[in-house]
């Protein structure tokens, strides 16, 4: 069961840290099978939900005798259904996934090692999930996987992706809305660079769709503390496009900014209802996993 | 105000202004270029930034292109044109005296040296320039253009024949001439350079005119140093002045002093020729210090005009070593002795040595009272006569009368014979004689008025009259009126022997007979000096001759008159012009003068004093005190151009442009240092060690 290959996004070492953590849905999922997850379906597992008057064609073992003793009535004793839930990884591959200056690896590799972790997570306790890809929409979608022996494809196939191009994440979301038809967990692995408005609309559109939307918002440090100095010409890694600026006179002005932007974003997710994380690259990928872990 | 500009071929470096401009276009952002995420947050930000970053960065580009630009004016040496025209105008001054003649290093005189100086400046002559030469000596054998519109060519080529005077340099006037032609030139920037020794015969006295000291020109004296001689160095000097007419056959004797300037005792070898080419020669030793007088004989039998040349040779100094004296001979010359020679006792003797004029040129002529009439019309020498023989007749004493305020020289001495009876006088002579005094044991005589001119030629080293002890054994008192200038006297009697001027003439009167039974004073050696003297020594003939030192000033009877010069022996000279305009001799020869109807003879020596190695050192010069001026060492031709251009009366611009320049540079490294520029973190961290060096951000490094 356990993963004996060392994948590029997933070390051996990093899956067996993984599989000791546990990920649970927020909201009840809708699955095939019996799993982890609360379902909105009644079922039996051992969570009390509700009494119910007896009708015809219940069955007979499911009314509560003792209720019968005290009231005269045939109340019939209706529990939690518990279920597995079906998951969709979303990696931002556009252009400024690339970027790297302070952290160990690019936002990209540290977008794809979360991924591969919350992969290999949802798989080993028993769920379904599948990972896309996009840019300016979705690019490449993997079909769902339930199990290591079907995830290790995918993780291999990571490797080979590359950050390039525009992104457009409300765009991407929608998309990802219209395509998920089942209640599901989304994870949303991306930079946020983009306007809020925009961002806003895709995540308000998943969240609609009763997904379950968790936000992980992948920062490398240099982007807020911008640790230039002097005269730079930026370019910008997705557009090409062209900018002379003075580091050390707009340093102030660009972390307000910045932060200003983050904390948008953080709002805008509390008011979804999403799950929302800012991540460093310099954060180990097993704590920004934990984090929603703990969460459950 | 156009500028001018010393070295323009800096102007090449000029599209060096561009460099900050090349940099910042092609240089700096290649290196600078980051990739970034997103652009997103930056355009959030005032895009003033970037416009104001833009400006920043222009204005420190300008700044830097304006130092750059100021670093060159300045190298370019600009000189501020305050008139109307432009250029330097360089008059140099060259010191073609004789001391200029020594040699100053590696075998060059300091002459040479100099003119390939002057030839350094002329050549580094600029577009708008003008530079002219002109000499401190005037030299009419140089032929040297001094305008400064002078041909070049024949310019280049008279400094290149040029040879020093043998003369000292008339330095004031020298001066004041270069700054007259400086005066004129039409450069409102103007040079002075004068390439000298500083002989201290020259530069040690006079002063330059205050009007001079007015004029704004740079002046800067280039000193040639003098290494001291190393063996003999020996001068030729003989006498100055106007000549005295001799007569004709008269041996005459010229003293010529040697002097030795040098280290060590040298032997010379004394030459003379003469117009009748006679010609000696011998060996002279000079030793350091006290001069060595030589005598010179020479005699002429024609009248008029004669010359001889004196030179040494073989000892290491040059143009310093010749003489020209000029003679001027008249017709033996005639003393009328009245009544015969015999009552006079010695003074025929001392008037013609040798019985006729072979020696003195003064022939003794015998006469009689009756005869004297006649006789003085041949206007002699000198007439003697005795006080017993004085006639008394009226036309005798209006004719002797006459012929001394005419310009003759008479006689009165007692007569030999003792017992002769003395007649009276008339009154004109104010001198009488009294009765006959005897002194077996002699009466010590002694001389009166020791600078007489009686006494020239008898003054020992001291001065005083050298004529030994003198006795008067027998005189008559001598009685003379307030004229009378007494010259002999004795201990116990009075003056026995004094000289009266009447008009142009001169009259002496003796209380004693020139016998020895009178005095002693036969006896002595100096008796025919005094007596020869007394004819011809101290009489004011004007004769057409002179004796000049070389490069001394001529003076003419008429300033309005053609003069023509013309060398007789020496220097090679023909020159016609007025007398304003004749440049002087420079060199040793004997000039024939011709002004009208005049004729005059020159003859020229060096100057003596010029030998003497007495320099002043570098500094300031006392003669241009009051002048701005500066000394400065010339040791080789190209230190010349060492003080080209200087800071000329404040027009230079090279101070102030190089001012500026450090204001921008400092402008510009606080403006760039102030708004973040690299350019000062870099210079500051390339002076810092580099434990101490600033940190880089933690996560900077470039991956």
């Amino acid at each position: 069961m356990a993963s004996v290959r060392n994948f590029k996004y997933l070390p051996a070492r990093v899956a067996d840290q993984v599989r000791g953590l546990g990920l649970t849905a927020r909201r009840p999922m809708q699955g095939n099978l019996q799993g982890l997850h609360r379902s909105p379906d009644f079922g039996a597992s051992v969570e009390f939900a509700e009494y119910r008057e007896y009708q015809a064609g219940d069955a007979p073992n499911l009314m509560d005798w003792s209720v019968f003793a005290k009231t005269d009535r045939y109340m019939i004793r209706r529990f939690q259904d518990e279920t597995n839930l079906r998951a969709c990884v979303l990696v931002d591959a556009s252009g400024s996934l690339g970027y790297r200056q302070t952290g160990p690896c690019t936002k990209f590799e540290y977008a794809c090692s979360l991924a591969a972790g919350f992969m290999h997570l949802l798989v080993t306790q028993g769920d379904a999930v599948q990972l896309a890809f996009f840019d300016e929409k979705l690019t490449q979608r993997f079909a769902p996987v339930a199990s290591a022996e079907t995830l290790n494809p995918i993780l291999l196939e990571m490797e080979s992706v590359e950050p390039a191009g525009r992104g457009d994440i409300g765009q991407s979301l929608h998309e990802a809305a219209e395509l998920l038809k089942q209640r599901s967990m989304v994870i949303l692995i991306s930079d946020l660079l983009q306007p809020t408005a925009q961002l806003a609309l895709g995540i308000q559109h998943l969240q609609q769709r009763r997904h379950d939307v968790t936000v992980f918002h992948v920062l490398d440090g240099a982007e807020i503390a911008l640790p230039l100095h002097g005269l730079v010409e930026l370019r910008d890694l997705e557009t090409g496009e062209k900018l002379l600026v003075e580091a050390d006179e707009i340093r102030s002005d660009y972390t307000r900014a910045a932060q200003g932007h983050l904390d948008e974003v953080g709002r805008i997710c509390s008011a979804c209802g999403a799950a929302y994380f800012t991540i460093d690259t310099r954060t180990p990928m097993i704590e920004a996993l934990a984090k929603r872990a703990g969460q459950g | 105000m156009p500028l001018l500009f010393s070295f323009p071929s800096v102007a090449w470096l000029l599209p060096a202004i561009a460099l900050p401009v090349i940099f910042h276009l092609f240089f700096r952002l290649r290196r600078q270029v980051k990739p970034f995420p997103s652009l997103l947050f930056f355009k959030r930000i005032d895009p003033r930034l970037s416009a104001k970053r833009k400006i920043h960065e222009w204005l420190v580009l300008l700044l830097r292109c304006l130092f750059i630009a100021l670093l060159l004016l300045a190298l370019l040496r600009p000189l501020l044109d305050v008139g109307l025209g432009g250029g330097v105008a360089r008059l140099v001054l060259i010191d073609n005296s004789a001391s200029m003649a020594a040699p100053a290093r590696e075998g060059l005189s300091k002459l040479t040296l100099a003119v390939r100086a002057a030839e350094k400046l002329v050549a580094s002559t600029k577009t708008g320039d003008s530079v002219a030469v002109q000499l401190m000596v005037s030299d009419p054998q140089a032929a040297l253009p001094s305008g400064f519109d002078a041909d070049p060519v024949a310019r280049h080529d008279a400094l290149e024949k040029l040879t020093p005077t043998e003369g000292s340099a008339p330095v004031v006037k020298a001066l004041r001439r270069a700054l007259a032609t400086l005066d004129a030139a039409r450069q409102p920037v103007r040079e002075l350079h004068v390439i000298t020794d500083l002989h201290r015969l020259d530069w040690g006295a006079g002063a330059l005119e205050a009007q001079a000291a007015g004029l704004h020109a740079r002046i800067v004296v280039h000193r040639l140093a003098s290494p001291p001689p190393t063996g003999g160095w020996i001068a030729l000097d003989v006498g100055q002045g106007s000549v005295r007419g001799l007569p004709a056959g008269r041996v005459s004797v010229a003293k010529v002093a040697l002097r030795n300037f040098g280290g060590t005792t040298g032997t010379v070898k004394l030459n003379t020729t003469d117009d009748g080419g006679r010609s000696t020669s011998r060996d002279v030793p000079v030793a350091v210090g006290a001069p060595v007088v030589a005598p010179l004989t020479f005699s002429f039998t024609g009248k008029g005009f004669h010359w001889a040349r004196v030179w040494i040779e073989g000892d290491a100094a040059v143009a310093i070593d010749r003489a020209d004296i000029g003679f001027w001979c008249t017709d033996p010359q005639k003393v009328l002795f009245v009544g015969g020679a015999g009552p006079f006792a010695a003074l025929p003797f001392a008037v013609a040595p040798g019985g006729d004029a072979g020696l003195s040129g003064i022939e003794v002529v015998e006469t009689t009272a009756d005869g004297l009439a006649a006789a003085l019309g041949e206007k002699p020498l000198a007439v003697a006569l005795t006080w017993e023989d004085w006639p008394q007749d009226a036309a005798f004493g209006r004719a002797v009368e006459n012929y001394v305020r005419g310009g003759g020289t008479l006689w009165i001495v007692p007569g030999i014979n003792p017992i002769g009876v003395v007649l009276s006088p008339p009154e004109w002579l104010a001198a009488s004689v009294g009765a006959l005094r005897e002194s077996p044991q002699g009466e010590d005589m002694f001389v009166l008025q020791a600078d007489d001119p009686l006494w020239r030629e008898l003054r020992d080293a001291d001065g005083k009259p050298k004529l030994g002890k003198l006795k008067l054994f027998r005189g008559r008192s001598l009685q003379t009126g307030p004229d009378w200038q007494p010259l002999l006297a004795s201990a116990g009697g009075g003056p026995v022997l004094a000289r009266r001027t009447l008009e142009q003439g001169r009259i002496f009167a003796s209380g004693v007979a020139f016998a020895p039974r009178w005095s002693s004073l036969p006896f002595k050696p100096g008796f025919v000096v005094m007596i020869q003297s007394a004819l011809l020594g101290d009489r004011s003939v004007v004769t057409p001759v002179r004796l000049v030192a070389a490069g001394e000033e001529l003076r003419f009877d008429s300033a309005g008159q053609t003069v023509q010069v013309r060398s007789l022996a020496g220097s090679a000279l023909t020159w016609e012009g007025l007398p304003k305009d004749f440049p002087g001799l420079a060199r040793t020869g004997v000039y024939e003068v011709r002004q009208h109807d005049e004729v005059g003879w020159v003859a020229v020596q060096t100057v003596a004093a010029k030998a003497e190695q007495v320099f002043l050192p570098s500094g300031p010069v006392p003669l241009l005190n009051g002048v701005r001026h500066q000394v400065v060492d010339l040791v080789r031709e190209e230190d010349m151009l060492r003080t080209l251009p200087g800071p000329g009366e404040g027009s230079s611009l090279y101070g102030p442009l190089l001012a500026l320049a450090l204001m921008i540079l400092l402008a510009e490294t606080w403006l760039a240092n102030e708004r973040g520029s690299t350019f000062a973190q870099k210079l500051v961290d390339a002076l810092t060690p580099a434990v101490l060096r600033r940190k880089p951000a933690a996560g900077h490094a470039k991956r």
